[in-house]
């Protein structure tokens, strides 16, 4: 009899016990886990909205005309007009450049296409089986930024377009990852995408001819004409 | 002597029955032939701690919202929907060099419920990028994630059987705000950071109650657009990171 009794009484206790340690068991975890990658994206456009180009130096009635710019690819034109005329003093189109990006670079220049036709420079023929335009100079300047997310302590101009370097010193043909540099360094951008304002770094290219009487045309001619094609392009990595 | 042995015999029935009578008392149906022994009734009981943790409802798919569609760098997340049990969640970010330059967030929702005082706390197990670049600096593992941001949103409860969030004392480094780099490291303890606390998150219910828990949102962020970029010499990073959330009993 005073085992059916108190048979219960140990099972309630039992049961307690174990529910006791169940309880114990206070610890919950559960984790999240987080990925993601970035991808290089470096953009060239011109500075200053349609027009990137002013024009110093004796004025010859240049003319100069703009495709594209804003964040897109962009084509500058200039026509020196008639540089017979001018005072013989070098005039110079500064090309604004403004590049952003979040990955190294590179920005290349290549001489795409050189076009000279019953041309002399101080006496020496110009046109395609020779010279390829020593008489234009390319200058870079030194970057600035357009804004607080800008880098341009990261870019570095090369040495031939810290000097200048004649048109006829650089890559033949179109611009690619292997022409020659003008600027390279770390990411132009710190921060914003390819629209922000104040993200880009400038560079200002300085492109001069001769005028007066330091080119002229060959002998049998009346006159000489020569048009060129300079691409700029930058490119991730370097 | 005839009335006084009848009293005598008188007194000791009623002793006998007195008895028999008390001892059916405790041991009902028990027959009196335990007269002289006694018995008692032990009645004892246990309220133990209780914590739990588990995924939260706002946050609607699976425990977490990301909010990317807006920054185009097509994340996904992955994991456990809302229920009562520990989860694990995976969020991808996507190429967030594709955003539009805003923080990217994406959220977890922790569902809390207790009867006891308790401390929800958070580590970073495990932190891993290659070829990154945060604001023009190398990126390392041993960075632990600088350009992370963590915060904590605010608190709502499933119903009336919840605590009052204002019982909830949060960590003002997640109410503000702060890096993933200034979390614990490594596995998820009790003294690992803490996220908040409070006497109790439940005053009523089960464990599977839907009216008892709280909620606690939590926000990871990360840049989009230029602020991120890869390594030089290369055309691509990526990270990989794990946050631990972990409720331990005590304040």
């Amino acid at each position: 009899m005073k085992t059916q009794i108190k048979l219960p009484i140990a099972l309630i206790a039992a049961a307690s016990l174990w529910l006791f340690a169940d309880l114990q068991e206070a610890i919950s975890l559960s984790q999240a886990t987080y990925t993601g990658r970035v991808s290089a994206i470096v953009s060239l456009s011109s500075a200053g909205g349609q027009s990137g180009i002013t024009i110093t130096g004796p004025s010859i009635g240049a003319r100069v005309t703009s495709t594209g710019g804003g964040t897109s690819d962009f084509a500058e034109i200039v026509d020196f007009g008639e540089l017979s005329l001018g005072t013989g003093e070098p005039i110079v189109v500064n090309i604004g450049l403004m590049m952003r990006g979040n990955s190294t670079y590179k920005l290349n220049a290549a001489n795409f296409n050189f076009i000279a036709t019953n041309l002399q420079y101080k006496d020496i023929d110009v046109g395609p089986s020779g010279d390829k335009g020593s008489f234009i100079t390319i200058q870079a300047g030194s970057p600035t930024p357009t804004g607080v997310r800008s880098n341009p302590q990261g870019s570095t101009v090369s040495g031939l377009f810290q000097a200048g370097v004649f048109l006829d010193e650089i890559t033949q043909g179109q611009v690619d990852a292997q022409s020659t540099a003008i600027t390279s360094g770390d990411s132009p951008s710190l921060g914003g995408t390819i629209n922000s304002t104040d993200n880009a770094v400038l560079v200002p290219l300085r492109i001069s001819v001769p005028t007066g009487l330091a080119i002229g045309p060959t002998s049998d001619a009346a006159k000489g004409i020569f048009q060129i094609t300079l691409q700029v392009g930058i490119f991730p990595g370097g | 002597m005839y009335y006084k042995r009848y009293a005598r015999k008188f007194l000791q029935s009623s002793l006998l029955l007195s008895l028999v009578f008390a001892y059916s008392i405790v041991y009902p149906g028990i027959c009196p032939e335990a007269e002289g022994q006694s018995a008692s009734v032990s009645i004892t009981g246990q309220y133990g701690t209780f914590v739990q943790l588990s995924a939260g409802t706002p946050p609607a798919a699976g425990g977490r919202t990301v909010s990317v569609a807006d920054k185009g760098t097509g994340c996904v997340a992955s994991g456990s929907q809302p229920n009562n049990q520990a989860f694990g969640s995976s969020i991808d970010f996507g190429d967030l060099s594709k955003g539009d330059g805003e923080e990217c967030p994406a959220t977890i929702g922790i569902r809390l419920r207790s009867n006891s005082a308790f401390r929800l706390v958070a580590s970073m197990s495990s932190f891993r990028c290659r070829g990154l670049r945060f604001q023009g600096k190398d990126v390392t593992d041993q960075d632990g994630g600088t350009f992370v941001h963590v915060w904590a949103g605010a608190l709502s409860t499933t119903g009336a059987n919840a605590a009052s969030p204002s019982s909830v004392s949060v960590n003002s480094s997640f109410t503000g705000g702060t890096t993933l780099a200034t979390l614990a490291r490594g596995g998820c303890t009790a003294s690992s950071t803490l996220i908040c606390a409070a006497p109790a998150a439940s005053i009523g219910g089960t464990s599977n109650s839907p009216d008892n828990a709280l909620e606690l949102p939590i926000y990871v962020s990360v840049p989009t657009g230029m602020e991120l970029g890869p390594a030089p010499g290369t055309a691509s990073g990526t990270f990989s990171f794990t946050v631990q959330f972990g409720t331990y009993t005590g304040p």
